[in-house]
């Protein structure tokens, strides 16, 4: 992935620099939000990680400008700020994705991934995703693995489906709690580990390959194979 | 409806201070116009009587003299010969009772009307006057020597009519005043009342977290206008404070999360160290992931503060909309059910209709959660019989303008003395000092149960405890109001 990092902190930009490189990304660094914008006009990027709070130029306005200027890569906006609002103002603004400071490395790179594959989709209505063997319709709310059918509950069709649309990926459990339930607190209780194992019950428990993977200190997985 | 909604601010009028001032007002005011009507009274009156007195006796002091001097050929003829036979009124009776001389005859003399002045007052029809003309009369009656009896009197109708008159403009004055009085209060105390409210109205709002609201003045610059502008003095400060205190805990928030931060990137980078000096060992991975965490826990409690400080101060309500408390609840409750049957627990719900509130779902999601974790947390079954074990019980019902949703466990509870101090900061109860816990959890569901109108409070169970959170409904007028409000503020922009 080619990636652009708008970050002032030079210890939080070497960090992410440091963890993108060492995953094999292509990562380019601006240091302020005039620069960034400049970078971000003249280059294709795959996608973008912009810091809230940036000197002579700040976040918010960056991404403005490039929505303006008919750029439309995806936009992870990076902030000390964690309120309701200032995420709801930073997704307004443009951004794709909102990620509050601190985070572990995983997050970040998992998001990243969701987010250039999110990109990439194309946006034709479905009404039908597969994974492996497992075949989920979306009109008929139903879900079968190698022709059995699976019987979900409905947020457990949802976990399903927003594991099935980024499969092959790592997905934290923070994203799925933005997504599935739509909450952007963290619950003290391994909440998320209690559904997914529930899930993974129905998923894969009668069956000779599991499909649903823990990644440790990360999250988890939909992938074929260990 | 509308009788009642009349009473009531009728009701509201007396109670207004300024009705209560008129009111005293008023009785002063009676009281002093009561005294003057009284002087007049006594004064023309009075006057009146003592002149007619004079004259009667003068004139029975004159016909005694008569009497003495001349006897009683001279006196009958005195009082034969009276000047004003229609006004004055004589009667001279002889010792047996005969009529003697005078301008009427009623025999025997009215005794039962003499009172201690030998004044007598009586109605006589007069002889020969117009047709059943009666005369009140006042007369004073006095004994001869020779066992005669005088009575001199004049006919007083005149001054009953004028006394009639001005007992009748006093209790008019007075009844008037009285009135004036009373309808001027509720005026005054109407008028007063609808400013005042207005005020209220505004000051309500500004508490509940809308600072940029400002009390209503009329440019007339009396004194409720001066109290509004000192008020608005008094907010406009406020507001900057407030402001100053975000900017500060801004501040704190980006000057002390960063540096954890970046101490936790240093750590995390040392986690991915490969190659150069070999990988770390599984002991100093664990160390490093250790202290990770720690600084995870630290920056959680961090950001636990700083939601509870904004929400306790902030006044950004652009998200507000109106939602069903039942729906979050059951959301909330959906996450964590299979959490809470990992600990042999089962989540209860029990709501009454949809519980529509103004708010913010975010927040209220997490105060719901907050609870219910405390509930799977500290509520793990020790007392109730084997079926309640275990069981955390969520509730909503709407009673009147409020909308309760209440989550009872059935674990140790909460001694009486301690339930208001657990949502103080970092209260945590000798019981629960070992189990891991901020103890900003309660605190953060009551500023939020605050920040939404509402408040929370912990009420006993027997066994355990309930948390109920109490909520203004969505369509309790006041809510309603604003909410207008806002949307054409909203379309304003």
């Amino acid at each position: 992935m080619h990636i652009l990092l708008i970050e002032d902190d030079k210890e939080a930009a070497e960090y992410i620099l440091k963890g993108l490189r060492e995953s094999g990304h292509v990562v380019d660094h601006a240091g302020d939000g005039e620069d960034g914008l400049h970078i971000a006009l003249n280059n294709s990027f795959d996608v973008l990680i912009v810091d809230r709070m940036l000197p002579r130029l700040d976040g918010l306005s960056v991404v403005q400008r490039l929505r303006a200027g008919q750029v439309s890569t995806p936009v992870l906006f990076l902030s000390a700020l964690g309120e309701v609002n200032d995420r709801i103002r930073g997704l307004r603004s443009g951004g794709d994705d909102y990620l509050v400071k601190p985070f572990a490395f995983a997050e970040l790179q998992a998001r990243l991934e969701a987010l250039v594959r999110r990109g990439n989709v194309f946006e034709a209505v479905e009404t039908k995703i597969s994974f492996a063997d497992l075949e989920m319709d979306l009109l008929s709310r139903t879900v079968s693995r190698d022709g059995q059918n699976i019987e979900l509950q409905p947020r457990e069709f949802r976990l399903l489906e927003y594991l099935m649309r980024n499969a092959g990926q790592v997905v934290t459990r923070t994203m799925l709690l933005e997504n599935v339930w739509e909450y952007h607190f963290d619950p003290r209780t391994n909440v998320i580990d209690v559904h997914i194992s529930r899930l993974r019950a129905k998923i894969d428990k009668n069956f000779p390959t599991s499909l649903l993977h823990t990644v440790r200190g990360a999250g988890y997985s939909l992938r074929v194979g260990p | 409806m509308v009788p009642d909604i009349l009473s009531v601010s009728a009701h509201k009028i007396l109670a207004t201070s300024a009705f209560r001032m008129a009111l005293l007002y008023m009785l002063l005011f009676s009281a002093s116009v009561s005294l003057l009507l009284g002087y007049v009274y006594w004064s023309t009156v009075g006057y009146l009587n003592s002149r007619t007195d004079e004259a009667v006796v003068g004139e029975l002091e004159m016909l005694i003299d008569q009497y003495r001097s001349s006897g009683l050929g001279s006196l009958i003829r005195a009082v034969d010969s009276e000047r004003h036979p229609g006004e004055n009124i004589y009667l001279l009776v002889g010792p047996d009772g005969m009529f003697l001389a005078g301008t009427l005859d009623i025999r025997p003399l009215p005794s039962h009307s003499r009172n201690r002045d030998n004044w007598i007052e009586f109605e006589h029809r007069r002889p020969g006057g117009g047709p059943a003309e009666i005369v009140l009369a006042r007369a004073r009656a006095t004994s001869l020597p020779g066992g005669l009896h005088l009575l001199v009197g004049r006919d007083v109708r005149d001054q009953r009519e004028i006394e009639r008159l001005i007992t009748g403009a006093l209790a008019w004055s007075l009844g008037l005043t009285v009135f004036l009085g009373l309808a001027g209060g509720v005026a005054v105390g109407r008028n007063m009342l609808r400013r005042i409210d207005a005020i209220n109205w505004s000051i309500r709002s500004i508490m509940e977290g809308d600072l940029s609201r400002r009390l209503p003045t009329h440019g007339i610059g009396d004194e409720l206008d001066r109290l509004a502008h000192n008020v608005n003095n008094m907010i406009d400060r406020i507001e900057s404070l407030m402001q100053g205190m975000r900017e500060v805990s801004d501040d704190i928030a980006h000057d002390l999360r960063s540096p954890l931060n970046r101490m936790r990137s240093r750590l995390e980078i040392g986690l991915m160290a490969k190659g150069e000096g070999g990988d770390a060992t599984a002991e100093q991975r664990r160390a490093l992931q250790d202290a990770i965490g720690e600084i995870d826990e630290l920056l959680r409690l961090f950001d636990s503060m700083l939601s509870i400080a904004r929400l306790e101060t902030c006044v950004e309500e652009d998200r507000w909309e109106i939602l069903d408390l039942a729906v979050i609840a059951r959301e909330v409750g959906e996450l964590y059910a299979p959490a809470a049957e990992e600990q042999d627990e089962v989540l209860a719900f029990d709501m009454e209709g949809p519980l529509e509130i103004r708010g913010v779902r975010e927040l209220l999601a997490q105060a719901i959660s907050n609870l219910i974790e405390n509930a799977i947390h500290y509520g793990g079954g020790e007392g109730g019989s084997a079926g309640e074990r275990g069981r955390i019980e969520v509730r909503g019902r709407r009673e009147g303008e409020d909308v309760f949703l209440e989550v009872r466990d059935r674990g140790r509870g909460i001694p009486a003395q301690e339930r208001e101090r657990v949502f103080d900061r970092f209260i945590r109860l000798e019981s629960s000092r070992n189990t891991s816990g901020s103890g900003l959890g309660l605190s953060l569901v009551r500023a939020v149960a605050r920040r939404h109108g509402g408040d929370a409070c912990i009420k006993d169970a027997n066994p355990g405890c309930r948390v109920v959170l109490r909520f203004p409904s969505a369509d309790s007028v006041v809510v309603q109001e604003e909410l207008q409000e806002n949307d054409s503020r909203k379309e304003g922009i």
